[in-house]
């Protein structure tokens, strides 16, 4: 007899069932970006594998989603050798595409081919509706359901390449999802291509944020962005095809054996043993960057570093779903945290990501134990690149006079975090009397080492409102203003001398960066400093009761402004909620 | 839980204009996530577009097609519809829930419970009357068809001379709509697909293939079942075309 396990109204139900028939070694969930790579390099390793995917093709977002670019990751063997196949399967047939990019048709048809010359059974328009468990927290198979029915089979080991971990979550794994602020994942792409003058172009502007885990938020969400659509519908802009499937960037992550953050890689917290590497910037679409966490607000926005690339070992840890035996995850869904997620999701990488889950499920079955026991040795032996060492040491400038230089200069980043790393600060208060921007790159330095003499230089950038913005490495997208840092950095060093200075901030409504920031500012005052609320609140309860004017961000690509203005109101009411805040008392 | 009046299985032409007629109380369920996908996932660019409607609904739906350029001189962009169906099922406020696939309908003394899966689990709804539109016995089928969307260079537009060949509503667009056998699977019509195309040759002139449709275009010879009192199964993508599936909807007598 077997358990099995699914999910309703919000509970793990199990209950006891027959054992099926049908056995596989591996079976693959989901034949997108990383599942279809598993699947094949388990079949490559001798396993009898079953693959289940929902949609009628191989290749998930890199076919049917249309996104047939690569942008960073680090290209491992296996995946290199399919889209070499898929670049002469493109020669024969005639096309011509950019190196970087692949036929999605074509594409779709090499993976395909070659999960079948390997046997692999393949079960297209099939989604996974319960799991077999030996004993609560072994998975040992998998029911599914299609246009013929329902379906079940045992296994030795399950690979979860569903991108949302439907079966870790389904067996009752436990989950994180979004940020800590207000729980929304990172924006979606709605693609849809248009092909005119003989080129086909794939619309792919950021719409905003979809939570695909939930059926009800996402059919409101599309038909939101099914209406604008139709607004602004014109026949010369020649819609070809719209995928039918959401380009997502987030969904559901494990908590897994490890759990890898984004503050452990700039950090140099790295693993020793890594089973695939990804390779990225921290590529965040957000522009509300506000709402993000102290991590994200340092990195990408104190000190400029949005487009400095990562290359991030992954442990096996995070493939592995806390608590649970039988099960591996792959894709987007690994254990790190929702910072990291936005580095840690290329292409490349995702399908190393299949690659290195079904090299340890087919060692783990041929050894007949669990995956945490195969020695990272025998790993080695089954992959091409144990040779490959990447680190970050080019990130850092540890010579104070580089530092000095940089920070005089106009793109000031790498120096502000080097000197942040560096810990020492009397040669960045010598520059607090220098004009903008030195003193303010010192001052932002200080501020991130928590040294409260960068204090009058904030107060002053925040009190007029400069303007002045650094170049960076890469895109000009998460550029704040430099008054606008200052904000953010007020509240990071509790400044409760700047609580007027932050509320005035908040009501000026010069821009989402500014009023976010503030109000971030004030919440972090006013958590660390109970007796400051007295002031903040009545302030900023006037704020929460307006609906006007709006509070715009423009996504990535996005022509349309989204309004965050309810966003930021819900939080506010929270966070009064959470400080018990009652008119009748002076102080909580 | 609430009981609805009608549950209908397929955001589809026909389910929306039943859902249109039926008022309240009616919840529309489908497992993708696009509306109309019957004919904007198949690929399938409808024929006859000039026929006489019976209901204002579907006349105006076909109208704000043809303002919009998705239907011009019959010839009809069939991935246009999602959007002009998705302004459709907001404007009438229609109850909808996308990412639902029924797996079970299980007779009650109410009427029926439906299961589903949907991402966040088993759901379960109760309901007076179900309305399957998307659901087909496979002995049914009386013709399928793996459709192409086709382009070329505006310049090199001259239809290719391939049987199958349906140009689109501007030059350098147009659609393919392949035959293939009522047994082949996606695995087989794809392949033959792109094989056939590949070796079309001159017949093809310059024009590529810029995307396969995500379902089989299907032809049924019995669209209509009653499966028991309360149970009907209607199978959308059998109607002419979008504008007379959804009118058939609206305009179709209730149990």
């Amino acid at each position: 007899m077997m358990i099995r396990s699914y999910i309703s109204d919000g509970k793990v139900i199990q209950c006891e069932c027959a054992r099926p028939e049908d056995h596989y070694n591996v079976i693959v969930i989901g034949c997108g970006t990383a599942g279809a790579v598993a699947a094949i390099t388990a079949a490559e390793h001798g396993m009898k594998t079953l693959v289940i995917e929902k949609s009628n093709c191989c290749g998930g977002v890199g076919t049917a989603g249309l996104i047939t670019n690569y942008y960073y990751g680090i290209r491992m063997e296996r995946h290199v050798r399919l889209d070499q196949q898929v670049k002469k399967r493109e020669t024969d047939a005639g096309y011509v595409l950019r190196s970087n990019c692949f036929s999605a048709e074509l594409k779709k048809i090499e993976l395909e081919q070659t999960l079948l010359d390997l046997g692999v059974k393949i079960c297209y328009e099939a989604i996974v509706c319960s799991v077999l468990m030996l004993n609560e927290n072994t998975v040992a198979g998998i029911c599914w359901h299609d246009w013929y029915g329902e379906h079940s089979a045992a296994c030795d080991y399950v690979i979860d390449a569903s991108g949302d971990a439907q079966a870790v979550f389904l067996a009752g794994g436990k989950f994180r999802f979004g940020r800590e602020s207000d729980g929304l994942p990172q924006t979606y792409t709605l693609n849809y291509s248009c092909y005119a003058n003989g080129t086909q172009n794939i619309n792919r502007g950021d719409e905003g944020y979809v939570n695909q885990c939930n059926s009800a938020e996402m059919t409101s969400e599309l038909l939101h962005q099914y209406v604008l659509l139709w607004e602004d519908f014109s026949r010369e802009k020649r819609i070809d095809f719209f995928p039918d499937l959401l380009c997502v960037r987030e969904g559901r992550r494990i908590e897994g054996d490890e759990n890898l953050t984004l503050d452990d890689v700039i950090h140099d917290r790295l693993s020793t043993e890594p089973i695939f590497w990804e390779r990225s910037n921290w590529d965040t679409h957000t522009m509300d960057l506000g709402f993000e966490d102290d991590t994200a607000m340092q990195w990408g926005v104190v000190a400029m570093q949005w487009g400095t690339v990562l290359n991030i070992p992954i442990p096996r840890g995070v493939l592995i779903p806390r608590g649970l035996h039988g099960i591996l995850v792959a894709g987007r869904c690994l254990a790190v945290d929702h910072d990291l997620a936005q580095a840690v999701r290329m292409k490349d990488s995702m399908q190393a990501s299949g690659e290195a889950a079904a090299i340890l499920a087919s060692l783990a079955v041929r050894r007949k134990c669990d995956v945490r026991q195969i020695p990272y040795s025998e790993f080695l032996k089954e992959v091409e690149w144990n040779s490959i060492q990447y680190d970050n040491s080019d990130i850092l400038l540890h010579d104070e006079m580089e530092i000095l230089t940089g920070l005089r200069s106009d793109s000031p980043g790498r120096a502000i975090w080097s000197a942040c790393r560096s810990g020492k600060t009397e040669y960045l208060k010598a520059l607090l009397t220098e004009p903008i921007p030195v003193c303010a790159n010192a001052a932002f330095a200080l501020a991130l080492l928590k040294d409260r003499s960068a204090l009058p230089v904030l107060r002053d950038l925040a009190e007029s409102d400069c303007a002045y913005r650094a170049q960076t490495p890469r895109k000009e997208a998460h550029r704040q203003e430099y008054g606008a840092i200052a904000v953010y950095l007020l509240g990071w060093l509790d400044d409760v001398r700047s609580i007027d200075l932050l509320l005035r901030k908040m009501h000026e409504h010069r821009s989402a960066a500014y009023v976010v920031n503030a109000w971030n500012a004030l919440q972090r005052i006013g958590n660390r400093f109970p007796e400051c609320r007295l002031e903040i609140v009545p302030a900023v309860e006037s704020f929460a009761k307006m609906t006007e004017p709006p509070l715009e961000i423009y996504c990535f690509g996005s022509r349309r402004p989204l309004n965050i203005l309810n966003r930021l109101r819900k939080q506010i009411a929270q966070c009064l909620n959470h400080w018990n805040w009652n008119h009748s008392r002076a102080i909580p | 839980m609430k009981l609805y009046r009608k549950i209908i299985y397929g955001a589809t032409c026909f389910g929306i204009g039943a859902a249109c007629r039926s008022g309240k109380d009616v919840l529309i369920l489908d497992p993708g996530i696009h509306p109309g996908s019957e004919f904007a996932d198949t690929f399938t660019p409808g024929v006859r577009w000039e026929m006489a409607l019976v209901s204002e609904l579907a006349g105006n739906f076909r109208f704000g097609l043809q303002s919009k350029g998705v239907l011009h001189e019959g010839l009809f962009r069939p991935s246009s519809l999602i959007p002009a169906l998705g302004d459709l099922i907001t404007s009438r406020k229609l109850e909808l829930k996308f990412g639902h696939t029924v797996v079970s309908v299980i007779p009650e003394k109410y009427g029926y419970r439906i299961l589903t899966i949907a991402p966040e689990g088993i759901c379960e709804f109760q309901t007076e009357t179900y309305l399957d539109t998307l659901s087909f016995q496979l002995d049914q089928i009386a013709g399928k068809w793996l459709n192409a969307a086709l382009g070329a260079p505006e310049d090199g537009a001259d239809a290719p001379e391939v049987p199958g060949f349906i140009p689109g509503v501007l030059p350098g667009e147009g659609y393919f709509r392949f035959p293939i056998p009522a047994e082949w699977s996606y695995s087989d019509a794809r392949l033959n697909l792109e094989r056939f195309w590949r070796t079309a040759g001159k017949m093809r002139k310059n024009w590529v293939i810029t995307g396969t449709a995500m379902r089989f275009e299907l032809k049924l010879r019995q669209p209509m079942v009653r499966i028991s009192k309360g149970f009907q199964q209607v199978f959308s993508g059998n109607f002419e075309n979008a504008a007379a599936s959804l009118d058939a909807g609206v305009t179709e007598e209730a149990e």
